[in-house]
């Protein structure tokens, strides 16, 4: 009765001892893995571009921070309005430079535009292109460690028009992390990536992790019968985690490839036979777009959810986007409609529409993944933007930004209006929910700390 | 989670009734953000839900808590006490009075629901008068862990603390008897302690014994026996590795010096009382994981790692030869039969999935750096034949183990490895011996380096100026670079300039590079080397005028004085005053105030008061530096009010400026004394009890008679008992 008061495991489980316990309820009472997450900063980082902006009249929600309702463009983001975050109000005050490639190169670094501008196709390295590196591959460099892919960046029909199929300002968005801040071109082929990413897949299994955490396990449980009982505490208390982690990778190995998709008729360097006007038509390549990009867009999310990378990109065309759309029964391609063939707002606003189902069903499938008590979604933050708010004047105010996920807390279900901060304040937020805590990114001139209340 | 909850539990607030009941009161916090929003109670009888102010049942049925006039009102405060050297001694119990003066409460009568206070407390509640008077028995802070919104998202309106923080008090441990303090850090010593002796007397139980009694006379506590042998053995809880640790490790065994666990979950003040997180485990299995993998790309690099050739041995002696080797190199000793076992199972284990001799290696690699034996520094001890029964020493390995953490923070070297191996390091002398060579290996430095900046809070320190147009010399680089300022001026006082603990505080120089000399306005430095520099005597004097430690504490663009005091009362006066909730945004600021004017307006209240009466006037005298830490004569054209009067502890006095506080903690046994105290929490990973009270006593003496040497108090700590001995394991 007189031993020092003291709180043991059991006592707490027990309620005896009569003590009042203020446990803080998360910590405490939710099981670890959702703790582990919610509290964690986000693990995975998906951006996602499509071009040409938006027509913003029909894109801009109406209403408050929570009430907001969606607008016609955004309509099929409705079932995943609670995951996302539409952002309002912020400038790609960087994006300076030519009018696409400006947005392009911006859009992921912060930086302004190389200049000057070589002459297409070919480009060299570090004359036209981006200052500094981009935010995904940071971030790469922070989680891709350990993992088969540091990153992965794929396109769908890309390099049209003036890039004829080459690497570009005006289709490059992801620069590395390293001093010369190289152009990186994007994975192409929807085939070749699936034999690359998930060759192997199907014969992996966690077998090995299981067997190290196994052996590390018992190192533990061995120790901890030799120690005093504090220390057996604080040992006990390694092993739970350990054993959570144990079950979050088990979990999260009940991966499997992605359907392998038949993608005949698609020529994913279809680019490489473009024209600078985009005369050059593939409308058998086109009409495979839907399919190529919900193939791609399967490979990615299991590769998250497979743990083979940590940090992707899908790029859908380039901001030449010199392709048709046949299944949206539009017949010209679509920077026609952006400004080749005079602003075109109707359909513009078409395209927009179906880009806005095909980011519905990528968030859709991240809510699916289930990463051992929580989704892929929770732990991951998907930023889509474009190189222009709108094709019209090539604006790039009020840039349609959209987040998604819930990675390091990030909340969701939001409307936000901004009074026309410097998107390179998105590009620190990013960031700092994945746990770096920079208080700037990109050019410095327009580098901005976090914005307030993401 | 639930086990290192209930180490933080032991640390209640425990109240005396007048009828020598006692109350174990837990407070609920203003805990803001979508997840730490409510806490739950574990009652006898039932589970309580508290939501801000508002209580209700397991059920969700609302509790009626109007007639508890108990209201505390305490704003959310973290554990940063753990490490606090007078944990149990008087300090702290005036701060807390001074913060919280005894309350008055009452259980409330009839009109609660009984089902709310329907335990033992209920009954013990209902027995008292409503009024009963309570007086904190031991005082500590419920652990909180304030979640930051990345990128400074919307803030609390409750942020000041001072305000509407939640005031929640439920009574239900009631008792007739003091059960013991509960303050202790380590099972190990109290688990032998017979505690809850009325009478008092040495050791834990005594303490909490008195306390029951005399209400808070008993927490002066540092009650050493005087003839500074302590019945009980001095507490050794187990070690992990920090950062720090862990960095110079793989560095100086695996020549890694990639620095890899910067990408670790940042370490805490009191980090070895923190429990280890979901992040940190799965981040040292992913450092184990990546170090393993790049080790053993291909059967070159394999066997790059192995002592064995491989064209005349066969692959079993080299696996032999890899697995004693590797494993002793990461456990820090000789490995025994059953870890040999252990590890050439993991071999073939690995061997066998991988097909191939190099996952063999990366497997044993992959479990060694993820075992206790590598991330932590485990102890058993042995026999201390000349001490009394309970004692044990470290064994030879173990002692290795805390000689090189200590002074290099790094693991043994292969020579020191050799010493254990002889069986030396079982004396006094013996370690006092082998710590003459360690001192004069540069990484001393690296470890008293890390300490200031430790000792000042500035390891992952927020610098919200930073980057801020407002301020447009405070780059992140700046940032980073201002702690250095800090270590090297504390590593050039232990090791260059014979310095003083009074150096430290009123030293006219200080060391820059290149870009801080730019951003001091200090002329004619250059480069990327730390050098020193006369300060400007009107503007600087000692390391509490360094500009990482002054904007580490900023609001945003302005200062924050109570912040700043905040941190000399906790690091230098050992005064636990709980923390400031400092993330919040401030209440609407009146045209024409000068910050000072603004904190003393709206700190004035009853609720307010109590601290910041404490740590205001100490703020305010550093308003001579912006938030990024750089000297100002005005503040918005507004002058500067530097004045003030120090209360607490022997450093009291008035003060105009940094440097008559600089003056009045260099002239103060008790500001000594704590840095003695704070040095050695630091050294061995925990707070001083009363087993140790005798040896810093002691040290105190040294530390005085040697002038307050720095360097002789560094050397001084590794021949504590603390350092030589530790509790048998039973």
């Amino acid at each position: 009765m007189s031993r020092p008061f003291r709180l043991s495991r059991r006592t707490v489980l027990r309620g005896a001892g009569s003590i009042a316990i203020a446990l803080p309820w998360l910590e405490a009472m939710e099981p670890v893995q959702k703790a582990q997450t919610a509290n964690a900063p986000a693990r995975r980082f998906l951006a996602v571009y499509q071009p040409g902006g938006t027509v913003l009249e029909r894109y801009r929600p109406t209403g408050g921070e929570t009430d907001f309702v969606l607008s016609p463009i955004l309509s099929p983001l409705e079932p995943m309005r609670n995951k996302i975050v539409v952002l309002d109000g912020i400038d790609m005050k960087s994006a300076v430079g030519e009018q696409h490639q400006g947005g392009m190169v911006a859009l992921l670094t912060g930086t302004v535009q190389n200049t000057p501008a070589p002459p297409a196709p070919t480009p060299t390295p570090s004359s036209a292109y981006a200052k500094g590196p981009s935010i995904d591959q940071v971030l790469a460099t922070r989680l891709g460690t350990g993992r088969r892919f540091s990153n992965l960046q794929v396109a769908i029909r890309w390099g049209t028009g003036k890039s004829h199929g080459l690497l570009h300002p005006i289709n490059c968005l992801n620069y590395a992390d390293n001093a010369s801040f190289t152009p990186l071109a994007p994975r192409l082929d929807p085939q070749a990536i699936f034999t690359e990413v998930f060759g192997s897949v199907g014969t992996v299994d966690n077998s090995w992790d299981r067997s190290i955490l196994d052996a590390v396990d018992r190192r533990y449980v061995a120790l901890a019968g030799r120690l005093g009982s504090a220390d057996r505490m604080r040992l006990e208390q390694h092993l739970e985690q350990l054993r959570a982690l144990e079950q979050r990778l088990s979990t999260m190995r009940r991966c499997s490839a992605p359907n392998r998709v038949d993608t005949t008729g698609y020529n994913p360097t279809s680019g490489l036979d473009s024209s600078d006007t985009g005369s050059v038509e593939d409308l058998e390549t086109d009409a495979k777009i839907p399919t190529v990009g919900r193939f791609m867009t399967d490979m990615l999310v299991m590769a998250f959810a497979c743990d083979l990378t940590a940090v992707g990109t899908l790029q859908w065309s380039d901001s030449e986007a010199k392709h048709t759309f046949p299944w949206l029964n539009l017949p010209e391609h679509h920077h026609y409609y952006m400004s080749d063939g005079g602003y075109r707002p109707a359909e513009l606003e078409q395209i927009a529409t179906w880009y806005s189902a095909q980011h519905a069903y990528l968030i859709q499938a991240m809510q699916t993944v289930d990463m051992g008590g929580h989704t892929l979604l929770d732990e991951s933050i998907v930023f889509f933007g474009s190189d222009v708010q709108s094709p019209e004047l090539h604006a790039k105010t009020d840039m349609p930004f959209l987040l998604a996920g819930n990675g390091g807390g990030l909340r969701t279900g939001r409307y936000l209006v901004y009074p026309h901060p410097s998107h390179n304040g998105l590009l620190v937020s990013l960031a700092n929910f994945f746990g770096d805590p920079r208080t700037s990114f990109g050019d410095p001139t327009y580098s901005i700390p976090g914005l307030a209340g993401l | 989670v639930l086990a290192e909850l209930a180490r933080d539990y032991e640390e209640l607030i425990q109240l005396l009734s007048e009828s020598g009941a006692i109350c174990t009161l837990s407070l609920s916090f203003n805990n803001e953000g979508p997840l730490g929003t409510f806490f739950r109670y574990i009652g006898d009888t039932g589970t309580y839900i508290a939501r801000y102010d508002d209580l209700v049942n397991g059920k969700e049925g609302p509790i009626d808590v109007s007639k508890v006039d108990v209201s505390m009102n305490v704003s959310s405060s973290k554990i940063a006490n753990s490490l606090l050297p007078f944990e149990k001694s008087g300090s702290r119990t005036r701060a807390w009075q001074r913060c919280f003066p005894p309350t008055k409460c009452s259980m409330g009568s009839s009109g609660s629901s009984g089902e709310a206070w329907g335990g033992p407390c209920g009954k013990s509640g209902r027995s008292h008068a409503p009024g009963a008077s309570y007086v904190p028995v031991t005082s500590a802070w419920v652990s909180v862990r304030r979640r930051k919104v990345p990128g400074g998202g919307p803030l609390s309106p409750r942020a000041l603390g001072c305000s509407v923080a939640l005031s929640m008090a439920l009574f239900v441990a009631c008792g007739r008897s003091v059960r013991g303090d509960g303050n202790s850090a380590s099972d190990d010593a109290g688990n032998g302690a017979e505690a809850g002796d009325p009478s008092g007397g040495g050791g834990k139980g005594g303490a909490s014994g008195s306390s029951g009694k005399g209400g808070t006379s008993g927490l002066g506590g540092e009650a050493g026996d005087p003839a500074c042998e302590p019945a009980l053995p001095p507490e050794a809880p187990l070690r992990r590795l920090n950062r720090f640790e862990y960095n110079n490790t793989v560095r100086d065994v695996f020549r890694d010096e990639s620095r890899p666990a910067d990408a670790l979950p940042p370490d805490f003040y009191d980090n070895e009382k923190t429990p280890v997180s979901a992040e940190l485990v799965e981040g040292w299995h992913r450092l184990a994981h990546d170090y393993a993998v790049s080790v053993t790309e291909d059967d070159d690099a394999a066997f790059g790692f192995i002592d064995c050739n491989r064209d005349v041995e066969s692959e079993t002696t080299c696996r032999d030869v890899f697995v004693k080797s590797f494993g002793a190199q990461a456990f820090r000793r000789s490995l025994d039969a059953a870890d040999i076992d252990e590890l050439t199972t993991v071999f073939t284990t690995g061997q066998s999935l991988g097909g191939n001799f190099r996952s063999g290696v990366r497997a044993v690699v992959e479990v060694a750096l993820q075992s206790p034996e590598f991330l932590y520094r485990p102890e058993i001890g042995e026999p201390a034949e000349d001490r009394p029964a309970g004692w044990a020493r470290p064994t030879p390995y173990e002692m290795a183990s805390r000689l090189s953490y200590f002074y290099w923070g790094s693991a043994p070297d292969a020579d020191l490895l050799a010493v254990a191996e002889r069986g030396e390091l079982r004396s006094a002398d013996s370690v006092s011996e082998h710590t003459q060579r360690m001192l004069t290996d540069p990484r001393v430095r690296d470890v008293v380096g890390y300490f200031y900046p430790w000792l000042l809070r500035l390891h992952g320190a927020t610098y919200q100026a930073s980057g801020d147009p407002a301020y447009p010399t405070f780059t992140p680089e700046i940032a980073r670079l201002l702690p250095r300022e800090t270590a090297e001026l504390g590593v050039a006082l232990t090791f260059d300039a014979r310095g003083s603990f009074a150096s430290l505080l009123e030293s006219p120089f200080t060391f820059v590079n290149g870009p801080l000399a730019a951003f001091y306005g200090v002329p004619g430095v250059s480069g990327g080397d730390f050098q020193q520099v006369n300060v400007s005597p009107n503007e600087r004097v000692g390391f509490l005028t360094h500009a990482g430690v002054l904007a580490s504490s900023a609001l945003g663009t302005v200062t924050n004085p109570p912040r700043r005091g905040w941190l000399i009362m906790n690091a230098l006066l050992c005064t636990l005053v709980p923390e400031e909730p400092g993330d919040g945004p401030l209440p609407p600021w009146p045209e024409g105030l000068t910050t000072r004017e603004f904190f003393e307006q709206s700190t004035a209240g009853a609720v307010c008061a109590g601290c910041h009466q404490m740590v205001n006037p100490l703020g305010f005298a550093f308003e001579h530096y912006d938030a990024a830490g750089l000297y100002r004569d005005t503040e918005n054209g507004l002058p500067i009010d530097a004045t003030g009067t120090l209360y607490e502890s022997d450093a009291a006095g008035s003060f105009d400026g940094p440097r008559d506080v600089a003056r009045l903690l260099a002239g103060s046994a008790d500001a000594r004394r704590c840095f003695v105290r704070t040095w050695f929490a630091f050294s061995q990973g925990r707070a001083a009890t009363e087993n140790d009270a005798c040896f810093l006593e002691r040290l105190d003496e040294i530390f005085v008679n040697a002038e307050m040497s720095l360097a002789q108090l560094h050397v001084q700590l590794s021949l504590s008992d603390a350092f030589l001995y530790r509790p048998e394991v039973r």
